[in-house]
């Protein structure tokens, strides 16, 4: 519980400083929003031309992009830090969390926000309650299944930008596998077939993201829910180990800064 | 060491063949930056690759699905060689709006202003720079994608010559509008959103991922009245059409929205330069 209110705590601090520039902040929602709409659009367009590809329709790719944009929204949102740990490893800029009480995952995790996050998380609510036609069942499904999905890609995240610790440099690396999550997770399931559906359900858990939850959303199938849970599970434990071992070849910058 | 010769010779082609002297260098200088740093620009392929391998799968499907061999006039190849061209136009992209924004809101525009051969020119002159190396690298990477997913496609010497010129158009007015986009921040606090915008507005109406062709009627028609169709679409329907009947229309569109553009850019511009304050320092 003091975790949750701990993270409550930061993601609060943070969006007070994010909304010391106000403008910034509310450009930078609106824009996320009008990016995932022109997505959206996009669908539109190709559905409106091709009703249904291989059963595949509107309606699904809405359900895809809902539970995608809240997740991702809500990862970089709360746990923006994952996304810029290679490059904080890479400058020895640890130091600072390491003498603090609590975990310094947990820390660095929550440290940092990306203001477009939420305008990724308000287009996928919005869209998901407007365009999904949900029942209060759905409703809630929704609500977990998308802290779910955000669970996996904060693990992934910090599990790739963890290689730093190893590589040195891995940003480039982390934000290409990122940007292949995102792009996978946000198609439909049924183009990839084979070897790739292996590595959408391993490498790049686009399958623990979206595919699965949208057929829960579809149809609740326990056997699918337990298997997502056991992922979800796993990538944690995952991600959390290789951070833990990744942290013990760590080497401080010796870096002089000030924090007001 | 790279310097200006001065300002030789006096009036308008005086100027502007300092002017293109001044870009010319900037444009050497960064072409080598970027070779230094082919790397990074290798990786940016990762990513382009990633993109073409799921829209290939995607229109596959819509092919397989809709037991159709042709879709709107083109071919599985064609759209994907399509693909691989507009794909190449918008992944080579240089985000150097942020770089005025930054310029304009950190004071570091004052200084910038008063190097000898001025700003837009060497920010264009570095933006042609890393532009061509990463449109050179996305249509070498798209090209040997399309080639092993779908073989070649038949298309004419002239047609892809007069692509690749309506393609380089439209990477000038490209510049033009995303410097337009920067100077904005002479009036709002962060231009990046507006950047945004720009980009996947352009990318969805000029085509990007779907051929206008195969656009519902109405979208279609709003779509080829705006500039994004003829910087996107335009050349790479160009280069994959038996012939050159589009051409008139297509730099007709692409010519007046650059004095368009350029005109109110310019304007803009003056207006911009008018408002800098020097702050001691």
């Amino acid at each position: 519980m003091s975790v949750v209110r701990f993270t409550g705590a930061y993601v609060w601090a943070n969006l007070r400083v994010a909304l010391a520039y106000r403008g910034a902040f509310f450009s930078a929602v609106l824009g996320m929003v009008i990016n995932d709409a022109i997505w959206v659009v996009f669908w539109w367009l190709f559905f409106t031309r091709f009703p249904s590809v291989d059963g595949y329709g509107f309606h699904d790719i809405v359900i895809v992009w809902s539970i995608g944009a809240t997740a991702f929204g809500l990862a970089v949102g709360v746990a923006g830090g994952a996304f810029t740990l290679a490059s904080r490893i890479a400058r020895g800029e640890l130091d600072f969390y390491l003498v603090l009480p609590k975990p310094v995952i947990l820390h660095l995790l929550v440290s940092r926000m990306d203001p477009s996050g939420w305008g990724d998380a308000l287009f996928g609510v919005v869209v998901f309650a407007f365009l999904a036609s949900p029942t209060p069942t759905d409703a809630v499904t929704f609500v977990g299944l998308s802290l779910v999905a955000t669970t996996i890609i904060v693990s992934y995240a910090v599990a790739i930008n963890s290689l730093a610790f190893w590589t040195g440099r891995a940003e480039t690396l982390s934000d290409q596998l990122i940007f292949g999550l995102i792009t996978f997770a946000t198609y439909p399931e049924k183009l990839f077939t084979g070897a790739v559906k292996v590595v959408l359900y391993t490498v790049v858990p686009a399958g623990f993201v979206a595919y699965i939850p949208v057929s829960l959303l579809h149809e609740w199938d326990w056997g699918w829910a337990s298997i997502l849970l056991a992922g979800t599970v796993a990538s944690v434990g995952v991600a959390v180990s290789i951070f833990t071992v990744g942290l013990r070849r760590y080497q401080s910058g010796n870096l002089t800064t000030m924090r007001a | 060491m790279n310097t200006f010769p001065g300002r030789a010779g006096r009036g308008v082609v005086g100027h502007a063949a300092y002017r293109v002297r001044v870009i010319q260098a900037y444009f050497v200088v960064h072409v080598r930056d970027q070779m230094a740093y082919l790397g990074e620009v290798a990786l940016g392929g990762i990513i382009l690759t990633v993109f073409l391998f799921v829209l290939t799968q995607l229109w596959q499907v819509t092919f397989r699905f809709q037991g159709a061999d042709t879709l709107g006039g083109y071919t599985l190849a064609q759209v994907i060689w399509y693909l691989v061209l507009t794909e190449a136009f918008v992944t080579s992209r240089v985000a150097f709006a942020r770089k005025i924004d930054s310029d304009v809101r950190t004071g570091d525009l004052a200084y910038a202003l008063v190097r000898p051969g001025g700003y837009v020119s060497a920010h264009f002159g570095a933006y042609l720079a890393e532009r061509m190396v990463r449109f050179a690298f996305a249509l070498m990477v798209g090209g040997v994608f399309a080639l092993l997913s779908v073989g070649p496609v038949s298309v004419g010497p002239v047609p892809v010559l007069v692509g690749l010129l309506a393609s380089l158009v439209a990477i000038l007015l490209d510049f033009v509008m995303v410097l337009g986009i920067g100077l904005g921040a002479f009036w709002i606090e962060d231009t990046s959103s507006i950047y945004l915008i720009y980009t996947r507005v352009s990318m969805i109406l000029g085509g990007l991922l779907i051929p206008i062709d195969l656009f519902p009627d109405t979208v279609g028609a709003i779509a080829r009245a705006l500039p994004f169709a003829a910087m996107i679409h335009g050349p790479a329907r160009l280069v994959l059409s038996p012939g050159l009947g589009e051409v008139p229309r297509l730099f007709a569109m692409l010519g007046g929205s650059l004095a368009l553009a350029g005109g109110v850019v310019w304007w803009e511009y003056g207006v911009a330069r008018r408002r800098v304050t020097v702050q001691g320092g």
